[in-house]
């Protein structure tokens, strides 16, 4: 096997093509090959940024339904969801989808917390209004109301944090998640899920 | 079938309840069912509210006949009864 051996390489046509010095020793694995600026060629390392990541991802997907009639908020059961950031820089970006229904023109308030903490939510007028993520309203009490946001949030802390919904009816109604106020056992008043998810992402 | 929720307020149009997946072994009362209702008067109540549904659904099917009839006597077509008011 014949080997070629210089200590600098150029173009061989052009006007006044560069000249690259080759390095004296070779890399190590996975590196690649850069130039100075001034044709000098050495070995360099790929950076990846440390900000940006997703850490972790989960979801708790609620299949069955709820119910309430409840005037003042209450956890909508089974939409909740725990995680543990791995450094008190990151961020929890937070996904919710949600299909609810009432009884005519009844108004449904719903709104996202951090453990007992209400987030995401809209801030106080007058001095009844609810705080909310979202709010139900429809003529038809047999048409889903879909209800999506994402909120980043920053809990700072490395300890278990749970992320839940909580809901709260007008007086007088039934409020619901995944299944119709209204309709019987047939085909057409078809149920729903809904989800909540959260993805640590790294500072 | 009625909701459970619906046949609880039906019989206390006040109360605080949630009703996870419809089950009326999973009732939360946020109130602490101050009326003491049963998970038998529920049921019953349900049952009473589908009988109701239905007889409701029917009583509406047979006037809207009625409002037909009534005004295909007046000299309205089938089709302009059906144009100007959709039944």
């Amino acid at each position: 096997m014949s080997k070629l051996k210089v200590d600098q390489i150029s173009k061989a046509t052009g006007a006044s093509p560069a000249t690259f010095t080759l390095p004296a020793a070779d890399g190590t694995a996975g590196q690649y090959m850069k130039t100075d600026g001034s044709g000098a060629l050495s070995f360099g390392t790929v950076t990846i940024p440390a900000g940006g990541k997703i850490l972790q991802v989960i979801q708790t997907a609620k299949t069955d339904t709820d119910s309430t009639t409840s005037t003042s908020f209450v956890d909508m059961a089974g939409m909740t969801v725990s995680i543990t950031p791995s450094a008190a820089t990151s961020k929890v970006l937070v996904f919710l989808n949600l299909n609810i229904n009432s009884g005519d023109l009844y108004m449904v308030n719903m709104r996202l917390l951090r453990d007992s903490t209400p987030i995401f939510i809209g801030d106080q007028a007058n001095s009844n209004r609810a705080r909310s993520t979202f709010v139900h309203r429809l003529k038809d009490a047999q048409t889903y109301g879909n209800y999506s946001g994402q909120f980043l949030d920053s809990p700072a802390t490395t300890s278990a944090t749970t992320y839940k919904m909580q809901w709260a009816e007008e007086s007088g109604a039934t409020a619901t998640l995944n299944i119709a106020d209204h309709g019987s056992d047939i085909f057409k008043y078809g149920t729903t899920s809904s989800t909540i998810t959260v993805m640590e992402v790294g500072a | 079938m009625t909701l459970v929720a619906n046949a609880i307020l039906a019989i206390d149009p006040t109360a605080q309840v949630s009703v996870t997946a419809e089950d009326i072994n999973k009732i939360t009362w946020h109130d602490g069912n101050p009326n003491r209702i049963t998970a038998e008067q529920i049921i019953e109540k349900q049952a009473a509210l589908a009988i109701q549904a239905e007889a409701d659904a029917v009583a509406e099917v047979n006037r809207m006949a009625s409002a037909k009839e009534k005004l295909e006597a007046l000299g309205l077509t089938t089709e302009e009864v059906k144009t100007a008011f959709g039944i």
